[in-house]
């Protein structure tokens, strides 16, 4: 019984591991691990867990009640999976919205870039057991929310991009509030993260040089966003093919080169940076105009139509309940806080879309758990994990 | 971009893969490949040379009444920022009884889990291709896969 | 003889200690002192569902503080007695709930955030979504997509409260 019993041992080297899906990380998300000792010999991803089928359900839809559908895949980062869509929907109804609502999106969705980091930058905080990480870009995030439930009027989900603009117009004393967060942010970014996190010498024992993606890699398996310009690969979507307000606008690539753990959260200190630039330019030089394209101003009821006027907030034209955009097929492209998302969009002129498929970045980025891991130590699983900033929901659709 | 460039690119395309394949223009900077399912490889595997490096997405759409389902990859490059700018549609359509394609996994790993999301959710088997196990559904599912049209929302 | 009626006294003695103090924990006045104990060590399980768990974090965060009502995130689902469900459910990981819930000892509380939660919000026909109350019992509802912080902040106190009334 005894012999039985070792000689099994020595013939199972290897044992399995199963984390999650209820786990101490961001949770639903299982991985299976094949561990040697104390090394990581295959991990395998199994996402899945909040697959809500958000692709199918867009099918059953009228096209504007699938703006807040496609939030849903990642309120975090509302505002751009927002402007994806609504980017797809105005090619096919061919369309382009007034510049100063183009200013306005392109304020939100850099709000949210800022807001979806750092909530980024506390998950990975916590993951690596630096609580103090976790609570202060939480509480950071705050400031930034605030101003953006300014301009919408919630917290998180915003809906505030419509066909043709935006919903509502910025209220009175908006810009003084946004430089406050705005400076409050940067001193927060520059000098208190970095004394307390960024530079403190256990954070670079445990992030650089562990987790490095090559840039070949990175290339070869099609990672999107922060994950492949920390590889060294200046490609965004912003500059590749400027959407919104983006083309006027000044503002660099960030961009590492070492693709380690390290290099990812730097990458994303320094597109807070680029933000914090963007957000300023688009402050000062906020052009003065409708919110909302001329066809559907003239559509709405007078009564609307003056609270329009007085107060800056539009009502939705009745006709939005029954659009028809042409038939077509449309491939839209943004840049989201975690990378590249794309809509691709069928129509065939009826009063729901005949496919929507979304890609997410979280989704393309799933391989990296697979690449990044295998061959890791079992406790560099979360200083990976939280570097490279993946969020289920957005990943399962 | 500007407009010129597309068209060299187009050109330079349309030289090389056909008569395999037809290449059309969707929009400024979407340019759509049509192919049969044997070629793809083929095509893929030039488009690769070419510079097209990643595959960004790969969209299966089902037609019940001409029973076919397209599959498309959209293809980009990271590398050549001239090529970058452009999305290329690689098409092509298949049987829908059977439902079944060729893997581009050997041509570009980045389709791995996209190819695995629509073996998954739309019940295209992409062969050769190294997992064609479900990924996202739970590993029991035996319904009609929810992305094909005869799967009706009803509640 | 002795010896035995000795045991058997003991025995008696120990099952009637036993049947006096369970009687007086639920009895009115420590059962009250026991409820006013549960009630300030609400340790949720950290299971995160959906997306509402992005609000979720945020109310434990500074701003917020959901830990001044005695409420504190924890790990592992032995040490809990609290379950959030973070919105909408998937069918593969109702399972995992149930597994969860399972495990937890007793006394166990249930909060379900959102509109997912209660009637599958705007999934209302996914194919893929189950209900929370088919999964486990529910004590407390918080309406929202999602929810805001103070909403979960004033669920744990409703929950609080209803476990003090004797819930
Ligand atoms: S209620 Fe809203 S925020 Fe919460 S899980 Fe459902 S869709 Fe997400």
């Amino acid at each position: 019984m005894k012999t039985s019993l070792s000689k099994q041992q020595d013939n199972r080297k290897e044992i399995e591991l199963f984390i999650g899906p209820q786990h101490p990380a961001s949770g639903h998300m299982r991985f299976i691990g094949r561990v040697d000792g104390d090394i990581f010999t295959n991990f395998i991803p199994d996402p899945g867990w909040v697959h809500r089928g958000i692709e199918k359900i867009a099918e059953n839809r009228k096209w504007i009640q699938i703006i807040p559908l496609v939030e849903r895949a990642a309120i975090l980062d509302a505002a751009n999976m927002n402007i994806g869509y609504v980017i797809a929907l105005e090619k096919l109804l061919d369309i382009e919205p007034p510049p100063r609502a183009q200013y306005l999106r392109t304020l939100l969705c850099e709000i949210n870039r800022i807001t979806s980091h750092l909530y980024g930058f506390g998950i990975a905080g916590i993951m690596i057991g630096s609580s103090t990480f976790y609570m202060w870009p939480f509480a950071d995030r705050e400031p930034l929310i605030d101003i953006a439930q300014l301009i919408t009027g919630a917290r998180l989900t915003y809906s505030y991009m419509i066909p043709g603009g935006v919903r509502r117009d910025l209220p009175q004393g908006f810009k003084e509030k946004a430089l406050k967060a705005l400076k409050y942010i940067e001193r927060r970014l520059n000098n208190d993260y970095f004394r307390i996190f960024f530079d403190n010498p256990v954070t670079k024992a445990r992030y650089q040089e562990v987790g490095v993606l090559k840039r070949d890699d990175a290339i070869r398996l099609g990672i999107v966003g922060p994950n492949l310009r920390a590889s060294n690969v200046k490609y965004d979507v912003r500059k590749v093919e400027p959407y919104a307000a983006y083309p006027e606008l000044e503002f660099d690539i960030a961009y590492e080169k070492e693709g380690d753990c390290y290099a990812r959260l730097l990458v994303r200190v320094e597109e807070i940076r680029q933000s914090i630039k963007i957000i300023r330019q688009i402050l000062d030089a906020l052009p003065q105009g409708p919110i909302i394209h001329k066809k559907y101003e003239k559509l709405v009821s007078l009564r609307k139509l003056e609270e329009y006027q007085k107060t800056g907030i539009f009502g939705l034209p009745a006709i939005f309940t029954v659009l028809r955009p042409p038939a077509g097929e449309v491939i839209s492209r943004v840049e989201a806080a975690r990378g590249e998302l794309i809509f691709h969009i069928i129509s065939t002129g009826e009063l729901r879309p005949y496919r929507l498929r979304m890609v997410t970045p979280s989704f393309r980025n799933i391989v990296l758990f697979r690449e990044l891991i295998s061959g890791a130590r079992v406790m560099d699983f979360p200083a990976i994990y939280g570097s490279i900033d993946y969020f289920p929901p957005e990943s399962d659709r | 971009m500007n407009i010129d460039e597309v068209s060299r690119v187009f050109k330079d395309l349309k030289s090389m893969i056909e008569p395999e394949a037809q290449i059309s223009i969707l929009s400024s900077n979407r340019l759509i490949i049509t192919t049969s399912t044997d070629k793809l490889e083929l095509i893929a595997n030039l488009l690769k040379n070419y510079g097209f490096d990643h595959v960004k997405s790969v969209t299966a759409i089902d037609y019940p009444m001409k029973n076919i389902i397209e599959i498309s990859y959209l293809i980009s490059s990271f590398n050549n920022l001239n090529l970058s700018k452009i999305i290329l549609t690689l098409k092509t359509l298949i049987d829908r009884n059977k439902s079944i394609s060729k893997s581009l996994y050997k041509v570009w790993p980045s389709v791995e889990f996209l190819e695995r999301e629509t073996y998954d959710l739309m019940g295209v088997f992409f062969e050769e291709h190294p997992e064609n196990t479900s990924l996202i559904l739970p590993e029991d599912y035996k319904d009609i896969r929810p992305l094909r049209k005869d799967f009706k929302l009803i509640k | 003889m002795r010896v035995k009626e000795e045991q058997s006294l003991t025995g008696n003695i120990y099952n009637f200690v036993r049947k006096i103090v369970l009687w007086i924990i639920f009895k009115t006045p420590l059962k009250r002192l026991r409820n006013w104990g549960i009630s300030y060590s609400l340790w949720p399980v950290h299971l995160t569902t959906a997306c509402c768990g992005c609000e979720f974090g945020a109310s434990s965060a500074p701003r917020f503080d959901a830990e001044r009502t005695g409420y504190l995130p924890f790990v592992g689902p032995r040490q809990t007695n609290l379950i959030v469900i973070e919105g909408s459910l998937s069918k593969k990981m109702a399972n995992a709930v149930r597994l969860t819930y399972e495990q937890m000892p007793n006394p166990k509380y249930v909060i379900a955030l959102g509109a997912c939660a209660i009637d599958l919000g705007i999934f209302y026909d996914s194919y893929n979504l189950v209900r929370v109350d088919e999964v486990v019992p529910v004590d407390v509802y918080v309406p929202g997509c999602p929810p805001r912080p103070e909403a979960i902040i004033r669920s744990v106190v409703m929950l609080q409260r209803k476990i003090r009334r004797g819930g």
